[in-house]
């Protein structure tokens, strides 16, 4: 299997520890320990079941303050990559960090044991209620749940609006997405389509 | 299971191939925040599901463990049981999965920084309004009386002010819901 980032690169994400500028010590372009495929499996396995209601703050828990398998800066170099790419952010972060340490086989590991319980799990849960949703009391429950989970969406996103720079074209691409995706139900595609390029257009003309 | 259609124009397929279209086009890392798009296309266009069993598959999606993507599972049961399921996990992480395999194996050093950064920053914002959107349209649809609209005020501020797990949340919500104070 050849290295995967042996080259020197001049340009690539983040380089204090990346595995991608080799520095001494590093282990065969890695900046950690060997993890291997199967305890790849059995550690994102770990994480997603306890990950209620976002997988994230426990992967950060387990991989980089118990665990002490990642550096601080390798976590939020691959996550901040996972997040770049499109599709899920925590199975592209899965994936990289499999990849990272073992090749092709540690990212299937990685994205299986992210993936494979709580899909079983779900169905199991999903099974049961849609076999009872006629039950008053279920119904009622999962109307409940539904509520609260309404409310932490909407924290998540006040949340979101922490991390990112509010000048007006920040505040013009949030409140314009709102609006057309939100508000007037436009459909998501041809929101996207303009507001992904405009948004990108935008913050790179600000970027060195 | 839904029936209708033949071969690849099935509702499973339909919905596999707007899947696969939905989880590139996912900005910022979430496919949650599609979900207002998922429901307009199964339950507005289709009528696959009727709006109170995608909101219950969705929901159940957030509450279990795990990533809250594969709510997407319980929708593809809905329509095609266990196979249909399986495909909708596998439509939604396995092609930009192997984008991402492609990039980290050929071209990650040749993703420049400056890239990254306008790719974080540019869109952030637009994952914000997504995501509000995505708040907005829930939110609109299952708070349908003031004790309702009460309980998701409360659970806002408490998961923005404290370092609270979730799943008490979700947990007294259900405790809520079957004491009969969240429903008509």
């Amino acid at each position: 299997m050849s290295e995967p980032d042996a080259k020197p690169a001049p340009a690539t994400i983040p380089p204090p520890a990346s595995p991608a500028a080799p520095t001494a010590g590093s282990h065969g372009g890695r900046s950690w320990e060997r993890i291997g495929p199967l305890r790849l499996l059995i550690i994102f396995s770990q994480i997603t079941l306890v990950g209620f209601g976002g997988v994230l703050p426990f992967a950060y828990r387990e991989l980089v303050e118990r665990r002490r398998l990642l550096s601080n800066a390798a976590f939020s170099e691959m996550f901040a990559f996972g997040q770049v790419m499109p599709g899920p952010a925590i199975a592209n972060f899965a994936l990289t960090v499999g990849y990272r340490d073992s090749g092709a086989l540690g990212a299937v590991a990685a994205v299986a044991g992210i993936v494979t319980l709580p899909f079983l799990l779900l169905l199991v849960v999903g099974i049961f209620y849609f076999r009872n949703a006629d039950l008053l009391l279920v119904r009622q429950a999962l109307h409940g749940m539904a509520v609260v989970t309404g409310g932490l969406v909407v924290a998540v996103a006040l949340k979101m609006t922490r991390g990112m720079h509010r000048n007006k074209q920040a505040m013009f691409l949030l409140v314009g997405v709102f609006l057309s995706f939100g508000l007037m139900r436009w459909p998501f595609l041809a929101v996207i389509a303009v507001a992904g390029p405009l948004a990108f257009w935008l913050s790179w003309r600000e970027q060195r | 299971m839904v029936e209708g259609g033949t071969g690849f124009d099935t509702p499973i397929w339909l919905l596999l191939v707007q899947l696969m279209i939905l989880s590139f086009a996912a900005v910022g890392g979430g496919l949650a925040m599609l979900m207002p798009e998922l429901q307009r296309f199964i339950v507005i266009e289709h009528g696959w599901m009727t709006n109170a069993d995608f909101i219950a598959a969705f929901t159940l999606g957030q509450a279990a463990p795990g990533p809250n993507f594969l709510y997407v599972a319980l929708v593809g049961y809905h329509l095609a049981g266990f196979k249909g399921a399986l495909m909708a996990a596998i439509a939604v992480v396995v092609p930009p999965g192997l984008l991402v395999y492609l990039v980290l194996r050929f071209g990650e050093s040749r993703v420049s920084a400056r890239f990254q950064r306008a790719m974080r920053e540019g869109l952030a914002p637009v994952a914000a309004g997504l995501m509000m959107s995505f708040g907005w349209v829930m939110c609109s649809q299952v708070d349908t009386n003031w004790r309702a609209a009460a309980v998701t005020l409360i659970v806002v501020a408490v998961n923005f002010r404290t370092r609270l797990n979730p799943v008490w949340l979700v947990l007294a919500g259900a405790l809520l819901g079957m004491a009969g104070i969240v429903s008509d």
